[in-house]
């Protein structure tokens, strides 16, 4: 775009000359990555199931070719619509992404239910059985301050994260 | 020496950067993502800072974060072993948050400067958060000694601290508690009015002369119980902040007559009077405070920092007070300013730096911390993309923009380098002319596209400030709100009688854009040590007019971040009704601009605050 090079700040701040091109660049290189990671853990996922389908004499023999055939079929398929049909990959991740992402709400209402009443309200029991309150939430209170004085900082206070 | 402070995954995400002469760069992030508030690591800031100091993976010395994660984690913990029952929606929302990332913070560290070229770094420190802001309120200062007063939402555990610095040394005396939190109780107060919480507090402020303070013995009597010396405890039972996810609860609005006003609804008067009352109440406990942490610290001098200390309506009433004879306040007194206060805590109590004070100068390079864009680069990129800009030599600069502004142009104006803090300050500014009595509803409706009732700030030649104000201290930041003179004030008839709102659209002085309803004004001051380029303007524009004061709002529409590069400023530009830009030495009329091909729902970018 010019024959001037910009100036240190310019370039780590304000890439303008280059954007579209690094834009465009990275939102490649990122998909390329993502097709092949993809399709290489299907692949392989797929080629360990049609050798033990093949060669195990386990009574799971169909379900193995079954799903390495289908785990093969999908490492392929992403693999070519990655690479040929980019849109609808993208299309296919958002998707994918969106409902992992919904999954992922819902187990954690389905595993974080659970431990926080188990957790917390026992505790808060205990707390209230021995009249406690470490939020101090008794209001109106007969202090005179509510200021908490300070103690010195200890040598170590700045490498610590507590 | 080179120190890097960082602030994140609160909001306003920043990076600053200290060496042995001072602060060398600080900026935050959403100035880079074009995310207003943007919580994310700030990794562009800190890019931006290394870039700035020139430093390289052996010439960084340390690394400090502005709070301690695992003590804020143990603070969450407390609250529901508090509250449970209680507490679960909040819970299931915030624990994965903090599994997922803020647990980890070292490790994100390194691999934002692994991305900026550092692989190695040798000290990672962890400041706590009032002491980052108490620290970024002192050090820059003027004072070689201070009391320090911080309050905000809430850090670790500490809502409010107060301390006291002294040369390189600061200490933390006194603190108060979550859940007693006095940028908590303001922020609750904007949420019920219908405004963003952490982003709505200053309209709120702005709101307040609108009202009557009709529910302040309300607030005193059901909300909090005060102690003369400004501490407080806050009557839990009507706020939601502690086991829910709204800032109030039911009791809070049975309280106040009625459920919590929905955004973008119309404001009533009800809200008015609410933005009155908490106002006058923030005010009380924070000269109440001011006169505790005199008494305790017997200095005479003040330093303030955290989210309230942006209150520049309770600021001027301090000042006017007279408890101190000095006060100053951090720009970037919110968690931004952590990230500043975190190196230079780093700095001067680990690494012993000296720190020079004469009593009379901050440190803060007046707040012009941030990028600036060279002339050459500026003109590539105008050229690069077709857009028509005339440029400016020295002399005809200050004349040119001087003239246009009496022309009752809106100027948008980007030179220097870009400010830190909440507060454009003449290097990435809206510029127009104080005097005239549109400008006011021009700048919000076709500009700035931002409610009518919201008042603009006046940028005032320093010497000159006394002729507009009752305000004899320097205002660099506009962090004071000032009472605009009794003579330049205007009453029409019918002024003592007439409703609040009537007000707004009567000339109130013979700077009417600047005045506010209650005839106050946010005022900054100024200086040629700090800003030559716009104290110029400034002063070009009283040679022509006679007045040595300009509007001066933020280069930025409702929910944008303000401008950073010149690229962002021209996108603006082109989207509102800006008359012209000006871009270092160039200026660009908008009617000699290529057609700007815009999508129409550029505004859905960003999240309306």
């Amino acid at each position: 775009m010019s024959s001037v090079q910009p100036d240190k700040v310019s370039a780590a701040v304000w890439q303008w000359r280059d954007r579209e091109r690094l834009r465009a660049g990275e939102i490649i290189s990122h998909r390329r990555r993502r097709v092949l990671i993809q399709s290489s853990v299907a692949l392989t996922l797929g080629a360990t199931m049609l050798l033990l389908g093949y060669f195990s004499t386990s009574v799971y023999v169909h379900l193995f070719k079954r799903v390495g055939t289908i785990a093969s079929c999908v490492g392929v398929t992403l693999f070519v619509i990655g690479n040929l049909i980019p849109g609808l990959y993208d299309g296919m991740d958002r998707f994918v992404a969106w409902s992992a992402q919904a999954v992922g709400r819902v187990l954690n209402w389905i595993l974080l239910t659970p431990f926080f009443y188990l957790c917390f309200l026992p505790a808060r029991l205990i707390l209230l059985a021995k009249g406690r309150d470490p939020m101090t939430r008794k209001c109106p209170s007969d202090e005179t301050t509510f200021w908490i004085p300070r103690p010195p900082r200890r040598d170590e206070h700045f490498t610590k994260q507590y | 020496m080179n120190i890097l402070g960082i602030s994140a995954y609160y909001h306003d995400s920043a990076a600053a950067l200290v060496n042995d002469s001072g602060i060398v760069a600080a900026a935050q992030e959403e100035r880079f993502t074009r995310k207003k508030h943007d919580s994310g690591f700030p990794t562009n800031a800190i890019r931006y800072c290394l870039a700035e100091g020139g430093v390289t993976e052996a010439k960084l010395d340390a690394v400090v974060f502005y709070d301690k994660p695992i003590a804020k984690f143990a603070r969450l913990l407390e609250t529901y072993f508090s509250v449970a029952p209680r507490g679960l929606r909040q819970f299931v929302s915030l624990l994965p948050v903090w599994v997922k990332q803020r647990l980890w913070i070292p490790m994100e560290i390194e691999e934002s400067l692994e991305s900026c070229g550092i692989k190695n770094i040798d000290k990672m420190f962890f400041a706590e958060h009032h002491e980052s802001h108490a620290a970024s309120a002192f050090y820059p200062s003027p004072f070689e000694s201070a009391a320090i007063l911080t309050m905000d939402g809430v850090g670790e555990w500490a809502t409010s601290a107060i301390g006291r610095g002294q040369g390189n040394k600061l200490e933390i005396l006194q603190d108060l508690k979550y859940p007693h939190s006095l940028g908590l109780l303001y922020s609750a107060f904007t949420y019920f009015a219908g405004f963003r919480v952490n982003s709505g507090e200053y309209k709120l402020m702005g709101l307040a002369p609108y009202g009557q303070p009709k529910y302040t013995d309300l607030i005193y009597k059901n909300l909090l119980d005060l102690r003369e010396d400004g501490s407080f405890r806050l009557n839990m039972d009507y706020f939601g902040y502690l086991d829910g996810v709204t800032m109030t609860n039911d009791r809070f609005a049975d309280l106040f007559g009625g459920p919590a006003r929905r955004a973008e609804s119309e404001i009533s008067q009800r809200e008015m009077d609410m933005a009155r009352s908490i106002q006058e109440v923030t005010e009380e406990i924070v000269i109440r405070m001011a006169r505790h942490a005199r008494k305790l610290t017997g200095e005479k001098n003040l330093c303030l920092a955290g989210g309230v200390a942006l209150n520049c309506v309770a600021n001027g009433r301090l000042l006017r007070e007279g408890i101190f004879d000095h006060i100053w306040m951090q720009p970037a007194a919110g968690d931004a300013g952590g990230a500043l206060g975190a190196a230079l805590i780093v700095a001067h109590a680990v690494k012993n730096l000296p720190r020079p004070a004469d009593n009379q100068h901050d440190r803060m390079k007046g707040s012009y911390l941030g990028p600036d864009f060279p002339d050459d680069e500026t003109e590539m990129y105008l050229k690069a993309n077709g857009y028509t800009a005339e440029k400016l030599s020295p002399a005809e600069w200050a004349p040119t923009l001087a003239k246009l502004i009496d022309e009752q142009k809106v100027v948008g104006l980007v030179q220097g380098r870009m400010e830190f803090g909440p507060r454009a300050l003449g290097g990435r500014s809206i510029i127009g002319d104080a005097r005239s009595p549109k400008m006011q509803s021009v700048m919000n409706l076709k500009i700035k596209y931002r409610e009518s009732f919201r008042p603009f700030a006046p940028a005032c030649l320093e010497e000159r400030v006394g002729d507009y104000f009752d305000l004899k201290e320097p205002s660099p930041y506009m962090l004071l709100v000032a009472p605009v003179r009794e003579d330049r004030r205007k009453k029409p008839e019918g002024w003592e009688t007439m409703a609040i709102r009537d007000r707004v659209n009567q000339e109130r002085s013979d700077v009417p854009a600047i005045t506010h309803v209650d005839y106050s004004a946010r005022v900054q001051t100024v200086s040629r040590d700090t800003n030559p380029r716009f104290y110029d303007l400034i002063k070009e524009f009283e040679k022509r007019t006679g007045y040595g004061i300009v509007i001066n709002t933020s280069f930025n529409v409702r929910g944008e971040p303000i401008v950073c590069t010149p690229e962002d400023a021209y996108r603006c530009f082109m989207r509102t009704e800006m008359d012209c830009l000006v871009l270092g030495s160039f200026l660009l009329r908008k009617e000699n601009q290529p057609e700007w091909k815009e999508k129409a729902n550029w505004r859905q970018d960003y999240v309306l605050d």
